[in-house]
């Protein structure tokens, strides 16, 4: 089947998104300048968010109904699910921690996934893609979450470096002044390393199972190497306990070293498509 | 109605004089009975602190309003045995800087130290003594509310109120970059001096994990550690407080540094938390500065912290425009209030001489009608009567600010109504 029979409609959804996520980065800004950068309570705009989360997720299932199965069987759908679970995780640790001060990041990257998920639609040729079964679906959703808590673990990974770096040198610019504090910012930097590692075991899990019954040289593409390679990475660092500044300047480190695979990650898939279509 | 204020505030005049004027609580409720009495000012708000005291009155009469700010001034030179100086005279003010002014007041744009928030309890707590003296009519009740209210948008909209302007604050801002909440953090001050003092003043009211000062003579930092409610100990207990604290804040007074980087680097190996933060208030400086090398320790001495405030001030000062905006807004607004209220008086008037029309046509005609359909009809009258002037009136209120001068002279006339007597 072709899984973009709705065609136009597909790509004025798509953008529509991305107009929201922009109008989320928007609205955060403008809290940001309103209040000279430190925002760490729950604002208005966080109920704007859980709509666009809600509306986003019920254009995934749609189109997860629409094909049969987890939608990521094209660019477009696989960098709107991702975009789609970096939001949310975002939305998680916010409304767990209370910190909003990384917001704008997390919802950031978010809007630049879905601003690539709107080009690839927009240029998408319909063709034929296989339907997924439960176990190929559950591997690429847990493998897309998992990069996602990848990505926010290294997202405040460089923001805590850059902040402990403002402090150590007293450099009290704009992200001293935003962002909230190194103990908060270690916290979220552990749950998302916890959260990606969680979600990575289950995708490396169910790749095992799918190996058994699948042509392996297509299965095990670069992305499937450098996701294993994460995976060993973060699943160490949930392991280690949140202890004193070294452990956590090399958390960040390596959360950063996991963001920068999961970069090269969507730039394979972009050149050559996700491995599970 | 309008508002006039007295003012004598820390700009003009020196504390000297501030602290003569300034009233006490029981004195501020006297002294607005007495001006309810004696000068027969209905509505008044007497805000005095310690840098500033200021009289706002609301009254018909500008005249009257005036001549009363005058005479209280007389009276308060006489009573409070001071002269106010000729140049600069005593502020008083007319009704549209009165109002912004007692906005700016509270929104901590006249304070000290710009932006201070103190200021706001203070102007709070001042409708007390006008309702205690039964002072608190309306147009002052809703002056003083707005003040509140532009008060509190300054500080949520504005950074007008951010960042701390000591450097004793300045420190603990630091702390809360690194800790997160200070309840999280085991303080150590060493010293006991007029710096460490101060800093123990700005830690209370803070909770800390733990709280402790280290001094060469246990003696003069025992007063210190009682009033504070800290732990005490030598200075000798120093390598183990710098394995037991996350901030030591130090000023010892010595010529040569107390904390070297070795003492740091072995520190470090036993400590169990996160980050050290080391802030140094000695002059000459009290921690090698070779410290600040070492990762996992956050060194800060006067100049950084001085930086720092010089920051925040900056913050402050930029957010002045944007503050003074809000002051506007607010004060159009309650001038369009007071305006709309102006009207009420005609617009009954007017509502009562169409209904009086109306009713009285429909008495004339009384003897043809059931008593179901006089009800009936006289309610009519009454829904029409409505119809027509909801949206005028309502309009009317709206650019109340934009009415000609003999506007409401020329409606009166118009329907021959009288509003004195309606109000």
């Amino acid at each position: 089947m072709t899984p973009d029979s709705y065609g136009a409609l597909t790509n004025v959804v798509v953008i529509l998104l991305t107009v929201f996520y922009g109008s989320l980065i928007t609205g955060e800004l403008l809290s940001l300048r309103r209040s000279s950068g430190s925002i760490q309570e729950p604002g208005p705009n966080l109920i704007w968010l859980k709509l666009a989360l809600l509306i986003h997720f019920g254009v995934v299932l749609i189109r997860g109904f629409e094909v049969g199965s987890c939608p990521v069987g094209s660019r477009w759908e696989a960098f709107s699910l991702l975009a789609l679970l970096i939001a949310f995780l975002q939305w998680v640790l916010v409304a767990t921690s209370k910190d909003r001060s990384t917001l704008l990041y997390g919802l950031s990257f978010a809007f630049v996934l879905q601003l690539g998920s709107a080009a690839f639609s927009l240029t998408y040729p319909g063709e034929e893609v296989p339907v997924l079964d439960s176990i190929r679906s559950l591997h690429a959703f847990s493998a897309l979450l998992g990069l996602a808590g990848v990505s926010i673990a290294g997202i405040h990974g460089v923001l805590w470096t850059l902040l402990r770096r403002s402090i150590k040198k007293g450099h009290f610019g704009l992200l001293f002044n935003q962002l909230s504090s190194l103990e908060s910012l270690s916290v979220l930097v552990k749950t998302a390393t916890t959260i990606s590692a969680i979600t990575l075991t289950i995708s490396v899990a169910s790749a095992f199972i799918l190996l058994d019954d699948t042509n392996r040289e297509r299965s095990i593409g670069f992305e499937s190497i450098a996701t294993v390679s994460v995976w060993l990475i973060f699943m160490i660092l949930a392991l280690v306990p949140r202890s004193n500044n070294s452990v956590t300047v090399w958390r960040t480190n390596f959360s950063l070293v996991g963001f920068l695979a999961v970069l090269l990650v969507l730039g394979w898939i972009s050149v050559n498509g996700f491995h599970a279509g | 109605m309008k508002i006039y204020s007295l003012t004598v505030c820390h700009k003009v005049f020196p504390i000297e004089l501030r602290e003569k004027i300034a009233f006490k609580s029981e004195e501020a409720t006297a002294f607005l009975s007495e001006l309810k009495d004696k000068h027969s000012i209905d509505e008044a708000l007497l805000v005095s602190t310690c840098n500033r005291t200021e009289l706002f009155i609301g009254t018909d009469n500008v005249h009257k309003g005036l001549s009363s700010l005058e005479e209280v001034l007389q009276i308060w030179e006489r009573e409070r045995n001071f002269k106010l100086p000729i140049c600069p005279p005593p502020n008083i003010v007319d009704h549209h800087k009165s109002v912004e002014r007692l906005l700016r007041v509270t929104a901590g744009l006249e304070s000290q130290i710009i932006g201070e928030s103190e200021i706001q309890g203070q102007v709070r707590n001042a409708m007390n003594h006008s309702s205690d003296a039964g002072v608190n009519g309306p147009v002052i009740l809703k002056l003083w509310e707005k003040a509140l209210r532009c008060g509190k948008r300054v500080r949520s909209e504005t950074p007008l109120g951010d960042g701390a302007l000591s450097v004793a604050y300045g420190a603990l801002e630091v702390a809360k970059k690194i800790f997160g909440e200070l309840s999280n953090v085991r303080v150590t001050v060493v010293g006991a001096g007029e710096v460490s003092e101060l800093v123990l003043q700005n830690l209370q009211g803070q909770s800390t994990k733990s709280l402790k000062i280290l001094n060469r003579s246990l003696e003069r930092a025992e007063h210190l550690a009682k009033t504070h409610g800290a732990g005490l100990g030598g200075l000798d207990e120093l390598p183990q407080a710098l394995i037991d604290s996350d901030l030591l804040i130090i000023s010892t007074g010595a010529s040569e540094p107390v904390i070297s980087k070795e003492m740091v680097l072995k520190a470090l190996s036993k400590r169990k938390g996160g980050g050290l933060l080391l802030v140094d208030l000695g002059l000459p400086r009290d921690v090698d500065p070779a410290v600040d090398k070492i990762g996992d320790v956050f060194l800060y001495n006067l100049d950084d912290l001085a930086r720092l405030v010089e920051e925040n001030l900056k913050t402050r000062r930029d957010a002045i425009p944007e503050a003074e905006e809000i002051v506007h807004h607010e004060a159009k607004q309650f001038a369009n209030w007071l305006d709309s209220r102006r009207l009420d008086p005609a617009i009954r008037s007017l509502r009562g001489a169409l209904e009086n029309a109306g009713l009285y046509e429909l008495q004339q005609m009384k003897r043809n009608l059931s008593t179901e359909e006089y009800e009936r009809m006289e309610k009519l009258v009454r829904k029409v009567i409505n119809r027509l002037l909801h949206r005028s009136t309502q309009e009317l209120r709206e650019s109340s600010d934009q009415l000609e001068k003999n506007f409401l002279a020329r409606l009166e006339s118009l329907f021959h109504i009288d509003a004195e007597s309606e109000e």
